[in-house]
């Protein structure tokens, strides 16, 4: 399920702290500075570094 | 933080959290009462817990704000947030996994920020407390409960020696001295400050770490305990209470707003 707008209003990359918008697949939040997708696991966003991969910037 | 020492928290959490929900009896209905009413919540408010565990506070302030919202570093912890929050029928609530030391929420985004029994658990303390002072709305105010140890550097050593035997992701319980610096480095105004007495049973305290009277960990701490009544040479203020100890934490509460502290005198 995706995470809702209001819940991603205040949400930003950890590293970057820019905001993070949903992959087109809406299982991911990818920052676009890093280009880090943070996946979401039971609606729950994981904003850990370490879980997160590196998409190109042509990616979703 | 480090991998290795965020796995230590994880791995602590994860096997403990059952344990954890039962003996938290830092979550007692008087104690929480207390807590909320140290925080001077308002309607309004927007509230973030960092390091939020099973999120006992903040299912219990959520009736009273407008959102809460919940981070931690271990999925385990937040699956019985999620459980909890779902059998009371709280809607204004949210739980994202994430690191105190690199929060992922913009700048200035809640009116109270809250941390409560996590400091101790830290690599960088102040860093996550940097993080915690960014994410708070200019006006905003940081909630901060943890453990306080001794201000004599021999009995911090031996105090944290023994709360990490107890507990391996254990870093350092601060003391009053060690909190008020850290707060004046950040340019955290003290508004409010209360250190109490927590008194407690041993075994319960380690049983709420994972640890009974049959294991290895169990008999040193409590050696080390006993061994320091006579002089509490461990700042646990021990005694003997029939087969139990009873053990005594200093537990600080803070109120902070942004700020130049002024020391007293001045």
């Amino acid at each position: 399920m995706p995470v809702s707008q209001v819940l991603l209003e205040i949400l930003v990359c950890p590293v970057c702290k820019v905001s993070v918008t949903p992959t087109a697949d809406q299982l991911g939040l990818k920052c676009p500075q890093c280009h880090r997708v943070y996946p979401v696991k039971d609606d729950i966003p994981v904003m850990l570094v370490d879980e997160a991969r590196i998409e190109s910037a042509q990616g979703t | 933080m480090s991998s290795e020492h965020q796995q230590a928290v994880q791995e602590q959490f994860t096997r403990t959290a059952e344990a954890f929900a039962k003996f938290a009896t830092r979550d007692t209905p008087a104690d929480l009462a207390q807590r909320i009413e140290f925080a001077e919540l308002r309607p309004d408010d927007t509230v973030l817990d960092v390091a939020c565990g099973p999120a006992a506070f903040l299912l219990a302030v959520a009736p009273r704000v407008r959102f809460v919202r919940g981070v931690d570093l271990t999925p385990e912890m937040l699956r019985q947030a999620r459980t909890l929050q779902a059998e009371r029928g709280i809607t204004n609530a949210a739980f994202d996994l994430g690191e105190a030391e690199k929060l992922p929420y913009a700048d200035g985004s809640f009116d109270l920020v809250s941390c409560q029994f996590a400091f101790h658990h830290m690599l960088r303390p102040d860093a996550a407390l940097a993080e915690m002072r960014r994410v708070m709305k200019p006006a905003g105010r940081l909630f901060l409960v943890d453990s306080v140890g001794p201000e004599d550097k021999a009995a911090a050593a031996r105090h944290n020696h023994i709360e990490q035997l107890r507990d391996p992701s254990h870093t350092l319980t601060l003391s009053l001295s060690g909190f008020r610096g850290m707060f004046s480095a950040r340019k955290l105004r003290i508004e409010k400050q209360v250190v109490l007495d927590r008194p407690r049973s041993f075994n319960k305290w380690m049983l709420r770490a994972g640890h009974d009277r049959s294991d290895a960990s169990y008999k040193e701490v409590r050696r080390l305990l006993e061994e320091s009544i006579a002089d509490d040479r461990a700042g646990f203020g021990v005694s003997i209470d029939g087969d139990d100890l009873r053990i005594v934490h200093q537990e600080g509460m803070f109120l902070l707003g942004r700020g130049i502290e002024i020391e007293a005198g001045q």
